[in-house]
């Protein structure tokens, strides 16, 4: 391997009476980088996640972690937020958080002080001492991360982390992911919600019906989708976008659109056929956005 | 196994700081101050009283009714009779009885009687009058005292000396004593009596104790599933840690509530009971608590019966996901051990009968059968004790082994639950 890897998956299999959720799944995590782990719901992004985690066995495959077999050795070096959050509504929010980092190998003492240190630096420090059932879903949210945090882990592993969160608490959210990269942890989290992992991933990994479709750097995947991609503003009437004889496909906003072009069709060519039909307020071309290769590749590989 | 005790010492604090836990502590010293000043309160309530009046124109037997009351034989405590003088009905038998049948119809009193002319000659002509045909505390009382009355009479009229007539009237004592499988005799004590009993109350404990914890350790796996913190805690322990440490940490609990309760059962016989009754003082609970083999084979069974039903309590909690779907899962296993229950008043008389030795061997009977026998007289022979134990263990050792294996698959399910064959053969998988 040319740059160590965090976390390397290797024709992993998984299967379940009678299906099989991951079927020879593959790819590697350089360390220190943010990794997009994307895929259509049932995809088996969470039966993977849960192997690395070593809650499941791969029934094939291996998997290495930061060097290791996944296992219970390197279980305390990874933080782990699973897709549905889950506190004891009536332990105090501190006692929580020391307990989740008790189980990660923190000294008792030691766990209490990073409770409390972490709860004051997210600014819910006043309620360290409440039980966690009288908490705001958003502070739940909060605590939750943290729980995952506690132990400083090298790897971190979010399964589904925006989902369900408002605009603000998605922002606090996205900041300590942001905070976290900077200082060098390994990030991978599983999401269908495209415009996150465009904005934060340095990798992208796309599984479909428990297969890889697609992985590598983004910049790479976007750039093998060539710059065939345009997108504008407008103000009008924007129904007819698709039937351009130079649009392979349009997604439509009713504002904005997202046109891939035939091949050999030229971005000059669209702007021609739009003026004089719609009020063109913005235009570029571009490569395409990870939402469409998403699109493209799982419609290619028979749908969700 | 590091991180199974953390798991369980979050188990224990979380379990320990419950409302049901302080109530289910306090429930035992409570019952017992009450079992002393309930009695006490009861006698100091009016109405408990039962007036009654007799008519008896020769006034013999009604001397002797009122001998008896004086001497204490008026009723129990909670209840007491109270003799109304005849005269105040009226001077003649006939006055009296018009009267005291109008004061019974008007609730005036509770009862009336009626001594015979022949009731001293012959034993016959005597009536009772009342509202109530259930209680017969009274009638007993009335009939038993001039019973007494006319015997002596009987035996005076036939010209026999008192000391004739006190020896017809002796009863005959039986002087008990146990005859012990090793073919030793020994007079039949207090405390083998007592013991016997003891023998039930240490049957309760456990059995209350294990189902209390066991269902407590349900309860709290089916919280975890659905609140989903399972999913958290699995990712930092194995399922194995995870469910010892449940395991651990309830048995913890089981064991702070059983030792309060048998320390205050100690020390409220050792030094509350003595002070307020003397049958209470004669029970010899030290000789009891104190027996060393009784107490080290309850610490033994309630180990080893409530890892055994700890594991079964775990293993379908982890399956479900509500407390109405494990209610189902939980009805058979409720079922079976109603059975220990039912047989201890068998077992407790007749320890050695085929039944309570078929019951001992039951793998899900033996901790509360084999304890029953063991606190019971005759035990079994120390062979058949040990033999059990191995039994027992060989049988935790497998059910734990299964639902371990179920745990793991279950409680990472969601949705409905598994049919019990299922679960079944996910326990017996290699």
């Amino acid at each position: 391997m040319a740059i160590e890897s965090a976390l390397a998956i290797d024709r992993i299999t998984k299967r379940f009476s009678g299906h099989v959720a991951v079927d020879g799944v593959s790819f590697s995590v350089p360390r220190g980088s943010t990794c997009g782990f994307l895929g259509p719901n049932g995809s088996g992004k969470t039966t993977t996640i849960r192997m690395v985690m070593n809650i499941l066995q791969p029934d094939e495959g291996t998997i290495t972690v930061l060097g290791v077999p996944a296992g219970e050795i390197v279980k305390d070096r990874v933080g782990y937020l699973p897709e549905e959050k889950g506190l004891y509504k009536k332990m105090k929010v501190r006692e929580q958080l020391a307990y989740f980092g008790s189980l990660k190998g923190l000294e008792p003492r030691e766990a209490l002080a990073r409770a409390d240190s972490s709860l004051d630096a997210l600014g819910i420090g006043d309620w360290k001492a409440r039980r966690t059932e009288e908490l705001s879903k958003g502070m739940q949210q909060k605590v939750q991360f943290l729980g995952a945090t506690i132990h400083d882990p090298e790897v971190l592993i979010l399964d589904e982390p925006f989902s369900g969160l408002d605009p603000v608490n998605a922002e606090v959210l996205k900041n300590e992911v942001l905070r976290l990269r900077k200082r060098g942890k390994t990030i991978v989290f599983s999401t269908h919600v495209m415009e996150h992992a465009e904005k934060l991933c340095d990798e992208i990994v796309l599984v479909n019906k428990g297969k890889t479709v697609l992985d590598g750097p983004l910049r790479d995947v976007k750039a093998r989708f060539g710059r065939n991609a345009v997108f504008i503003d407008y103000e009008g009437d924007g129904s007819f976008l698709s039937s351009l004889p130079a649009v392979a496909r349009a997604n439509d906003y009713g504002r904005h659109a997202e046109i891939v072009l035939k091949d050999g069709a030229s971005p000059q060519d669209l702007l021609r056929s739009l003026v004089g039909r719609v009020a063109v307020r913005s235009f570029e071309a571009r490569e395409p956005s990870l939402n469409e290769i998403f699109v493209r590749k799982v419609g290619e590989n028979g749908g969700a | 196994m590091r991180k199974a005790f953390i798991v369980a010492r979050r188990e224990y604090v979380a379990n320990v700081r419950t409302k049901s836990f302080i109530v289910g502590i306090l429930f035992l010293p409570i019952l017992l101050l009450a079992s002393v000043f309930l009695p006490s309160l009861f006698q100091k309530m009016k109405g408990e009283t039962r007036r009654f009046s007799v008519v008896d124109p020769s006034g013999e037997s009604l001397a002797a009714i009122e001998k008896a009351l004086e001497a204490g034989a008026g009723g129990g405590r909670p209840l007491q009779f109270a003799l109304v003088p005849p005269s105040e009905f009226g001077g003649t038998p006939d006055e009296q009885r018009e009267a005291m049948k109008k004061a019974v119809e008007e609730d005036r009193l509770f009862a009336m009687a009626e001594i015979g002319p022949g009731a001293l000659e012959d034993g016959s002509g005597c009536s009772y009058l009342s509202k109530s045909a259930a209680e017969e505390g009274l009638l007993d009382f009335l009939s038993r005292t001039v019973t007494t009355l006319y015997r002596e009479r009987f035996l005076a009229r036939a010209n026999l000396e008192p000391e004739v007539v006190k020896k017809a009237n002796a009863t005959v004592w039986f002087q008990e004593r146990l005859l012990s499988k090793e073919g030793g005799e020994k007079e039949t004590t207090k405390a083998d009596k007592v013991g016997g009993y003891a023998s039930l109350g240490f049957v309760y404990l456990l059995w209350m104790s294990i189902f209390m914890m066991a269902q407590g350790l349900l309860t709290s796996t089916i919280e975890e599933k659905s609140n989903r913190t399972v999913e958290v805690v699995l990712s930092s322990c194995t399922p194995f840690d995870f469910m010892s440490g449940k395991v651990l940490g309830l048995a913890a609990v089981g064991l702070t509530l059983v030792g309060t309760w048998i320390t205050c059962f100690f020390l409220f016989f050792q030094f509350v009971a003595p002070a307020i009754s003397e049958t209470l003082a004669s029970f010899d609970i030290g000789a009891i608590l104190g027996n060393p083999v009784n107490l080290s084979f309850f610490a033994v069974f309630f180990l080893l019966g409530y890892l055994l039903y700890a594991s079964i309590f775990c293993g379908i909690g982890s399956v479900c996901t509500t407390l109405t779907e494990a209610q189902n899962l939980i009805g058979p296993v409720t079922l079976i051990l109603m059975i220990p229950l039912l047989s201890m008043f068998h077992t407790v008389k007749n320890p050695d009968s085929t039944l309570s030795t078929v019951l001992s061997w039951v793998p899900f009977f033996t901790p509360f059968v084999m304890m029953n026998r063991v606190a019971a007289v005759p035990p079994p022979s120390g062979i058949e004790v040990a033999a059990s134990v191995l039994w027992l263990l060989l049988w935790v050792y497998l059910v734990m082994r299964g639902a371990a294996k179920v745990f793991r698959i279950g409680v990472l399910l969601y949705g409905k639950p598994p049919k019990l064959r299922e679960i079944l053969r996910w326990a017996r998988a290699r």
